[in-house]
């Protein structure tokens, strides 16, 4: 045989020595599939086309899927400890996008949020947030929590999310925002530091909701606290998403609905997903969903407590951060709990950015995982990064 | 490497995670299975759908009420192509009906009901024929009323009492156009929606339109209506009310007309024949407000709105485009009315004091720069001898204004410093040249204040004394609407607000004025100064001076005249003119500021009568209107 052999016959037995090196956390990616699928099926319910064949959504989500399993696959075998040489970049390169969607981005309902690169539209801030995310994780992992490192991580963090509020995009600023304070507390920041960013946040609302918020968010709001302000405009969708979700019971009315309370609502395959799934699978399709991303959440944050060094600790509880609160937001969204937004669904709803964004992200925490035992090439190559 | 506090901080998360995890979990339990919202009351198969139905469109009027566009029922023949018969059979004789019934024919009628908007939403009305009356509506209606999905209703229709009098000013309206339906579909229209397309029928759209009526129905698959779930009432558009006094607005147009036909020069072989063009503004210069706008040409509103195709395509080739609003649309050297402002101009910069006389001998001569055997001259039009600033504004005169704007030098001697071009561009500026005006209508023009920099920009060539000197007798490069120098006229009446024009006085809503507020675009300093130049303005309207013709007998107002050159000269060296004329009145207490300008002709004898008539007319002097 070649001189290859031997080494692929020592990396056979280390995998088989130590399987998570190899699949990370079992928990944690059967949970991104079972989310992944349920969201295709859902959608190809949804979007079938008249004779029942697969749809041209179906196909674009599909390939989405691909790519993020290739995109997942790549960041789970890399080493995430080079994130941490090249955060300043990142961060450069995610608040560019940023800025540059606002001079040359194109305008849809509104709001300047995406490049259109032939046929696909890029949306950048679901790159900043992860950019951000590893900026902040990578630059409080060499600070102490003092008050000049905090400066620092809460600039890295009010630049893009003050470029996302321009857009204006206040879901994904939300999302971004609470990834911020999640790396905050597992910093760790002082009680005091954290009581005085809950009091600073609490008392910028009303300054922010005069000065930012713009008129169709708080007519949002407006129609949020009493839906029957305007029942035939936007408390008309959110009455529809009621009925969806109660017409779908508890055991649903079936993937492939002939008629569907979200009938004519743009939005049913991306920022109201959820309320799809729960009228086309009932409150078990719902459940299941939830508790995927709560296996995703506790895996996440078990991944970042026994993370081999802070950096990892830090990464860990930003990724899962950001994805867990998104689903969150939007789950809360869709059973009124919160004023419509317009999040998506991670893994489920409807867009490439979102898909592949999510899919790295699982990637990153895997990349953690598979490192957390540490064995002597472990040693040797945190040696070199470290 | 985790300290206890890190351990105590990933408790608090998982804690928080799981605490907001029971949350949703228990949010969704109760809309599902505990308290489901129950589907609004369906039979099976059915839907809800968004019915919408525009509101009643706002009227507008004049100052005093007299309507100038109201509604009106027209009867039209709609089919719904979802609600007729399905079964072929079934469909042929219904058609066949509806041809001997109406007239149509049958091809003529699939073809309506499966093209268009009929293709994407069959369960929308197509227009298949107007209907010349009531009574043809009753008769139709009575006829086919045993035929599914075929409506005989009346629509509103608009109706242009002011006519051809303020067809610039109200605009028309019509089916969106291709290339703004998105926008219009994103603001709540229905594709087949008629909005406005021009004048203020376009600018106050959001207003006129109200909100329109909707209603939550029931439908079945095919969208067919069988139910009514819930509505919401319209709220119908707001009424204009504009600042126009139609009275003054129908005795300018006359003045005008009059005064195109005395203007027009003799025809001369080999020359295009002169173009039938005049236009008149009036403002309130204490508010602002456009008391008349006039400019002849006009056109019939309804041929814009109307299906006679001939007329549109005759309207829309007419050489002397009477759809383009002179008053603001286009703009033109204003010639010596622009003498108002240098005078003011050199007063503010201490160039000249009212004493500071000059002596016109009926021209000056420049000699070259550079080559001293080259001497240029530039006329006056008379010889007027020594005048201070009144009597050079009051005769008008062009060397007192080269001496003001670029100077006199001769002989390597100053004798007199001008103000320059650069200086006299900044006051044009100041009142509101070379920018529009901020009128309530679409289209407004900005016109032009030439200084150095532009010159080299855009032509090339650099600045002439020459330039300077044409410049500062309003000829030139300069060129500004009559909008534009009837706000300057207010400006100088009411002693220095460059105020924005408007057109709305007001929007009546549920019969309560929404008054349109008073906007001061700028202000000019130096209220001495303006006070000159009122001075000189009621000499000039004096019989002793150029603008005597604007001056109604018993008023005493302030005028000035100008007649600017344009074209090609003829074989004796006379230019084609533009006549203008501004002016204020009461001198004394100003109440309107008056601008004319008729495209051929000379600003005194064809101008000035225009401005008298409108003066006339407000005061209630002379002859009584009819």
């Amino acid at each position: 045989m070649t001189a290859t052999t031997p080494a692929v016959g020592q990396w056979a037995r280390r995998a088989a020595a130590h399987p998570h090196r190899l699949i990370g956390d079992p928990a944690l990616i059967a949970a991104a599939l079972v989310v992944g699928a349920i969201g295709l099926l859902s959608l190809q319910g949804a979007t079938r086309t008249e004779d029942g064949g697969i749809s041209a959504d179906v196909v674009r989500q599909a390939v989405f899927l691909t790519v993020g399993l290739l995109v997942l696959i790549l960041t789970a075998r890399i080493d995430y400890r080079l994130l941490k040489l090249i955060w300043l970049p990142l961060l450069g390169v995610g608040v560019g996008m940023l800025a540059l969607v606002l001079v040359a981005g194109s305008t849809e309902f509104g709001a300047r949020r995406w490049f259109l690169v032939g046929g696909y539209s890029l949306q950048p801030s679901e790159f900043a947030k992860l950019a951000t995310a590893i900026a902040v994780a990578a630059a409080a992992s060499t600070r102490e929590a003092s008050s000049r490192g905090f400066t620092l991580l809460l600039l890295a963090f009010l630049l893009p999310a003050g470029l996302i509020l321009i857009e204006p995009d206040l879901g994904s600023a939300l999302v971004l925002g609470s990834a911020w304070l999640a790396l905050m507390i597992a910093w760790p920041v002082s009680a005091r530091g954290l009581w005085a960013i809950v009091a600073t946040v609490v008392a910028f609302i009303p300054l922010a909701f005069a000065l930012a918020v713009p008129g169709y968010q708080r007519e949002r709001l407006a129609v949020f606290l009493d839906p029957d302000r305007d029942p035939l405009g936007s408390g008309f969708t959110l009455r529809q998403v009621e009925v969806a979700l109660g017409g779908g019971g508890v055991t649903g009315r079936g993937l492939e609905l002939t008629s569907s309370a979200l009938d004519g609502l743009s939005t049913r395959n991306s920022d109201f997903a959820l309320a799809q799934i729960g009228e086309q699978l009932g409150l078990l399709g719902t459940l299941a969903v939830l508790i995927a991303f709560a296996v995703i959440a506790w895996r996440g944050l078990a991944i970042a407590e026994s993370a081999p060094d802070r950096f990892g600790q830090l990464l860990g509880v930003g990724l899962t951060a950001l994805l867990v609160v998104q689903a969150l937001l939007h789950v809360a969204v869709n059973v009124r709990l919160f004023p419509a937004t317009g999040i998506p669904l991670p893994l489920i709803s409807l867009g490439g950015s979102s898909m592949i964004a999510a899919c790295a992200i699982v990637g990153l925490l895997l990349s953690i995982a598979s490192r957390r035992h540490a064995d002597p090439i472990e040693r040797w190559s945190g040696a070199r990064w470290d | 490497m985790n300290t206890a506090l890190t351990n105590r901080r990933f408790l608090a998360l998982r804690l928080g995670a799981v605490l907001v995890f029971a949350l949703l979990a228990a949010q969704l339990a109760r809309l599902q299975l505990l308290d489901p919202t129950p589907p609004p009351p369906l039979a099976t198969g059915e839907q809800a759908r968004v019915v919408q139905a525009e509101a009643a469109r706002g009227l507008i009027t004049d100052r005093h009420g007299v309507p100038l566009v109201s509604n009106d029922a027209a009867y039209v023949l709609r089919l719904v192509p979802a609600d007729l018969p399905s079964d072929d059979t079934a469909r042929r004789s219904a058609l066949v009906a509806i041809e001997r019934e109406a007239g149509i024919t049958v091809a003529d009628l699939e073809a309506a009901t499966q093209v268009g908007l009929a293709a994407i939403d069959p369960t929308a009305p197509v227009e298949v024929r107007a209907l010349s009356s009531a009574a043809e509506a009753v008769r139709l209606r009575a006829a086919l009323a045993s035929i599914p999905g075929v409506e005989v209703t009346a629509v509103p229709q608009r109706v242009y009492a002011g006519g051809e009098l303020v067809a610039h000013l109200v605009g028309h309206v019509g089916a969106i156009d291709g290339a703004e339906v998105s926008s219009y579909l994103d603001a709540g229209y229905a594709l087949n929606a008629i909005v406005g397309q021009s004048g203020l029928e376009a600018i106050y759209e959001d207003v006129l339109r109200g909100q329109p009526a909707r209603r939550l129905v029931a439908a079945d698959p095919t969208g067919r209506v069988s139910g009514e779930l819930s509505s919401f009432a319209p709220q119908p558009g707001g009424d204009l009310e504009l600042s126009i006094d139609l009275g003054l607005q129908q005795a300018t147009a006359d003045a005008l007309a009059v005064a195109i036909e005395a203007g027009l020069p003799a025809p001369l072989s080999g020359r295009e024949p002169p173009t039938r063009v005049a236009a008149a503004v009036a403002l309130d210069v204490r508010s602002g407000e456009v008391l008349a706008q006039v400019s002849l040409p006009s056109f019939d509103p309804n041929i814009l709105n109307g299906d006679d195709d001939e007329a549109l395509a005759a309207l829309l080739t007419d050489p002397t485009r009477p759809l383009v609003d002179r008053t603001y649309m286009e703009a033109h050297p204003p010639g010596s009315t622009f003498k108002t402002l240098v005078a003011f101009a050199a007063l503010e910069e201490g160039v000249a004091t009212p004493e500071t006389t000059i002596t016109s001998t009926g021209a000056i001569y420049i000699q070259d720069e550079f080559d001293p055997s080259v001497t240029y001259v530039f006329r006056d039009w008379a010889a007027h001898g020594a005048t201070n600033m009144y009597w050079g504004l009051a005769r008008s005169s062009d060397v007192y204004f080269y001496y003001l704007s670029g100077g006199y030098r001769s002989g390597g001697v100053t004798y007199f410093e001008g103000l320059g071009a650069t200086r006299l561009a900044d006051y044009a500026r100041q009142i509101g040249l070379g920018t529009a005006t901020g009128l309530d209508l679409p289209g407004e023009v900005g016109g032009l204040v030439p200084d150095p920099a532009w010159k080299t920009e855009t032509i090339g060539d650099p600045w002439f004394l020459g330039d300077t000197y044409t410049f500062g007798i309003g000829q030139g490069y300069l060129t500004v609407s009559p909008m534009q120098m009837a706000v300057l006229a207010a400006a100088i009446a009411n002693n220095g607000d460059v105020l924005e024009p408007r057109l709305v006085r007001g929007v009546r809503s549920g019969g309560e004025l929404a008054e349109t507020p008073r906007v001061v675009r700028s202000q000019l300093d130096g209220g001495d100064s303006l006070a000159v130049i009122r001075e000189a303005m009621r000499i000039t309207a004096t019989t002793a001076g150029t603008a005597w013709r604007g001056q109604p007998d018993g008023l005493t107002i302030g005028g000035k005249t100008g007649t600017a050159e344009f074209g090609a000269p003829y074989p004796d060296g006379e230019f084609d003119t533009h006549g203008w004329y501004i002016g204020f009145a009461p001198f004394e207490d100003p109440e309107i500021a008056v601008a004319v300008y008729v495209e051929h002709g000379i600003g005194s004898t064809h101008a000035g009568p225009v401005a008298r008539t409108m003066f006339e007319y407000y005061f209630g002097l002379g002859e009584a209107p009819e």
